[in-house]
């Protein structure tokens, strides 16, 4: 194909538009991004309806840009550093069970942020799990402290996840030649490896800001007083709910910017590491190394699987033994996975046409529908919360707190996952496919039943599967837009964890964790086996 | 069957006819627009002008039939088999509903894959999978079948053989086919008419033979082969050159072009060249020789004598094509 002269010259759309992905799919990508802009478009026409007074002091404004900056900045430093230190040993060295390390790392990913603030806070203070064992109260890190913990050793994984496939197109033979050189291997390290892994590891670094900018869940917990939690905590408590919807949006406007420049890089990065896949070439670990190395490892997958499991276990056992009820999850849990389940099929099938538009044609116009589905991505939960009450209440009131709402918005909120793994499995089947099915006799709507869908069901299959874990884990969304009455599990163990009933906050959490790690491993293994 | 378009784009006024049951070839340099064609002719890309496939106009002002209508098959450069299905699955592909067993167990025979129906693509060679391609492309039994360079990604060793053997399947099945391609040789072998491409034009289509020892121009000369040229002036049906005397109606300027097979060399007349260097391929060699005014004159002879650099040597044509000296 490459020496066909429609993919050289500029006309290259003329060639696409005419190739059967017609206007069809642009109407129904068009269709399925309305709704995106319903809450950039909410905030931003309250804010700008209001005049420029939000109503919040300058010197707190201040301190939550302080707080929010600070925190994002140490965290994303020390997950980078975790995440490649865990990328490297399991990717580029042959320390035993390198593929089963390589799959543990990633799992901390399904661990939701309030889960591992409830972890800290069962673990530590006077009675806590290690007060028990140890005979020792560690005063509970509140603050920034807990958070910067809490947030950093459990967004590692995004970069270990994101550096793995990079670190393994390297080819070994430059490392070797830099050895070859006299270079030591820390040296090897820095001056080589690295910076050939560098545009996936700046787009690991502002994915991992991205959350660390969003979280709510870890930060609200342990009272660090950043946007997300400022502006759940104006919103709910004050009737004036415009400084909220301020706050809003300048968090909007940070997200937004992390993830187009994300976006900009992981373009980039694909492109950079498109080489020939190295063969072996892996960095041979010996006698102290490799022990440190396997302990490093083992420590922090204690660390984050272990101790979560075991703290919230330890509390478990504690509430049976004193005949306090754990709880009856059996609703909450069945809710949680009813609209994970709904959110997943929406989305998967609205995302189908965007990434037919975005996967199939090229252009200006196209790309714009990819950087708007990723946008949407980023926009904060709260603040996604925040507008989409707002709008609800003034402009579609029958829809208020229902659950035909919440499902749509976790569909907004969530569409850029399954998109991309739809764009992925359409951009590995060539295009000549559809031309040939066409060619033998196929109308449009016959190639897609018969060749478009089945070559896309891997992606299909593992955006569902994202959705999904999206949707079972999310936290302020939920809890501002759920129909009354209407609790799940992640609202479940927020509110238990604040009121200080771990036992029930511990029960909910387990639960969380067991019907959240069949898709987390299906979808890691995928991500890791390409 | 007449096609035309004209194209901003890719295609410059192009027209082909093409006769039934003929195996033609568009051949040209890469980006010269025979791709382009080719997906114009089978409908995945559109242009201005017409089309028409067994008397049917399927382009033409306000008519568009889509691919899945023209019953044209297509054979694409890298195969694009569909990979979630059987090799007997992808040969069934365009058949429709209904029992189609016979007609794909012929068509298995037909292109010599009989035991491997149940096989996936994957698992089959480069010469096996291009096979599937063709026959998938066959069994509709289309009116005509387009083939995007069929051999491009086949090792030069299998793809003498599987060149001989679809211009076999293809005359069995006495189809009309067209060919692209960018190689001269494959071109030549493969055709009954070769069409030369050069941005977006056909500059001539003619029998390989013909195309070959009559090229319309230098350039086609020289794209369709080994070629050499030396400069001259037409005068009175002559154009003198130090290969020898050749005819033209030309006058003034002319270009002189020579292929090596055509050059003999001889010793003991008066030297007109020096050998510059000789290479030997066993079955023949290929002599490079300088003329007194410098320029390089090649000579394809027989593998004997053998000649020396620096050698003196006497060299003549046999026969030449002149071209007015612009070209």
């Amino acid at each position: 194909m490459i020496e066909s002269p429609a993919l050289n010259s500029p006309d290259i759309s003329h060639r696409r538009r005419h190739s059967g992905t017609g206007r069809g799919w642009w109407w129904a990508a068009v269709v399925v991004l309305i709704p995106s802009l319903i809450p950039p478009a909410t905030l931003t026409w309250i804010v700008a309806s209001g005049g420029i007074d939000i109503g919040i002091p300058a010197g707190r404004l201040a301190t939550l840009f302080v707080n929010t900056l600070g925190l994002t900045i140490a965290v994303t430093a020390t997950a980078l550093l975790i995440g490649i230190a865990t990328a490297y040993l399991t990717a580029r060295t042959d320390i035993p069970g390198r593929t089963t390390w390589m799959l543990i790392a990633a799992l901390p990913l399904v661990v939701p942020s309030y889960v591992a603030a409830l972890t800290i806070i069962a673990a530590t203070g006077s009675g806590g799990v290690v007060d028990e064992y140890l005979g020792w109260a560690i005063p509970t890190p509140y603050g920034f402290a807990g958070s910067w913990l809490a947030l950093s050793v459990f967004l590692a994984p995004m970069v270990h996840l994101t550096l793995v496939p990079a670190l393994r197109r390297i080819d070994p033979s430059t490392e070797e030649a830099a050895i070859g050189l006299g270079a030591s291997r820390l040296k090897t390290l820095v001056t080589v490896t690295i910076p050939q892994a560098r545009p996936a590891l700046i787009a690991a670094g502002l994915l991992v800001g991205l959350y660390t900018v969003s979280d709510f869940g870890a930060v609200s917990l342990l009272r660090f007083d950043t946007f997300t939690r400022a502006i759940y905590t104006l919103y709910v408590g004050q009737i004036d709910r415009t400084p909220a919807i301020a706050l809003s949006l300048i968090l909007m406007v940070m997200a937004v910017a992390i993830i187009l420049a994300q976006r900009k890089v992981t373009t980039r990065a694909t492109y950079y590491s498109r080489r020939p896949r190295a063969g072996a070439g892996l960095l041979h670990l010996r006698g102290w190394s490799r022990g440190a190395a396997t302990f490093a490892l083992a420590a922090y997958s204690f660390l984050t699987l272990v101790v979560p499991i075991g703290v919230m276990t330890r509390w478990l056992l504690r509430g049976l033994s004193v005949g306090q009820g754990a709880g009856q999850f059996w609703d909450e849990t069945a809710r949680s996975v009813g609209v994970a389940l709904a959110a997943a099929v929406v989305g998967v099938i609205a995302a189908f046409p965007v990434a037919m538009v975005t996967a199939r044609i090229q252009g200006r116009a196209s790309r714009l529908v990819g950087s708007a589905v990723w946008a949407s991505y980023a926009i904060p939960h709260v603040a996604v919360g925040v507008a989409v009450v707002a709008f609800a209440l003034s402009a579609a009131r029958p829809l208020y707190q229902s659950l035909a709402l919440l499902i749509a918005t976790y569909t907004v909120m969530f569409l850029a996952q399954s998109m991309a793994s739809t764009e992925d499995s359409l951009l590995r089947a060539s295009p000549d496919l559809e031309h040939a099915a066409r060619g033998l006799g196929s109308g449009p709507l016959t190639t897609l039943r018969r060749i478009i869908l089945p070559l896309a069901k891997p992606g299909l299959l593992a955006g569902a599967a994202l959705i999904f874990l999206s949707v079972m884990k999310e936290l302020p969304a939920t809890l501002l837009l759920r129909p009354n009455g209407f609790e799940t599990l992640a609202v479940r163990i927020w509110s238990t964890t604040g009121e200080g009933f771990y036992t029930q906050a511990a029960t909910a959490g387990l639960l969380l964790l067991a019907v959240s790690v069949l898709p987390l491993l299906a979808v890691t293994r995928r991500d890791i086996s390409d | 069957m007449t096609r035309s378009f004209g194209d901003a784009v890719a295609l410059d006024n192009f027209s082909l006819d093409v006769w039934e049951g003929s195996i033609v070839t568009l051949l040209g340099p890469s980006g010269c627009g025979k791709t382009t064609a080719l997906r114009v002719i089978a409908g995945f890309e559109r242009a201005t002008g017409t089309v028409d496939i067994h008397g049917r106009t399927v382009l033409g002002d306000d008519v568009f039939v889509p691919p899945e209508k023209r019953r044209v098959g297509m054979v694409f450069q890298d195969y694009a088999l569909f990979p979630h299905m059987t090799v007997a699955g992808n040969i069934a592909y365009g058949l429709g509903r209904g029992d189609h067993s016979q007609r794909i167990r012929h068509v298995v025979e037909l292109v010599g894959l009989h035991g491997l129906e149940d096989r996936m693509p994957h698992e089959l060679s480069g010469g096996q999978q291009q096979r599937v391609a063709l026959g998938r492309a066959l069994a509709p039994r289309p009116g005509v079948i387009l083939l995007d360079e069929p051999f491009s990604n086949l090792d030069a060793s299998l793809r003498d053989r599987v060149r001989r053997e679809l211009r076999l399947i293809l005359t069995e099945a006495r189809i009309t086919a067209v060919f692209v391609t960018h190689d001269q040789e494959e071109a030549l072998a493969t055709s009954d008419i070769v069409a030369v491409m050069r941005a977006g034009r056909i500059l001539q289509a003619d029998t390989p033979a013909q195309l070959y020892t009559g090229p319309a121009d230098a350039w086609i000369a020289d794209f369709l082969g080994e070629a050499d040229v030396v400069s001259s002036t037409g005068h009175r049906g002559y154009a003198d050159t130090a290969l020898g005397r050749f005819k033209t109606d030309l006058r003034g300027p002319v270009t002189v072009v020579v292929r090596p097979e055509n050059v003999q060399i001889s010793i003991g007349e008066t030297p007109n060249a020096v050998v510059a260097h000789t290479e030997f391929f066993g079955h023949d060699q290929l002599v490079t020789a300088v003329l007194a005014d410098g320029t390089r004159v090649r000579s394809r002879i027989g593998p004997r004598p053998q000649y020396k650099a620096g050698q003196n040597i006497r060299v003549r044509a046999i026969d030449a094509r002149v071209f007015p000296a612009s070209s």
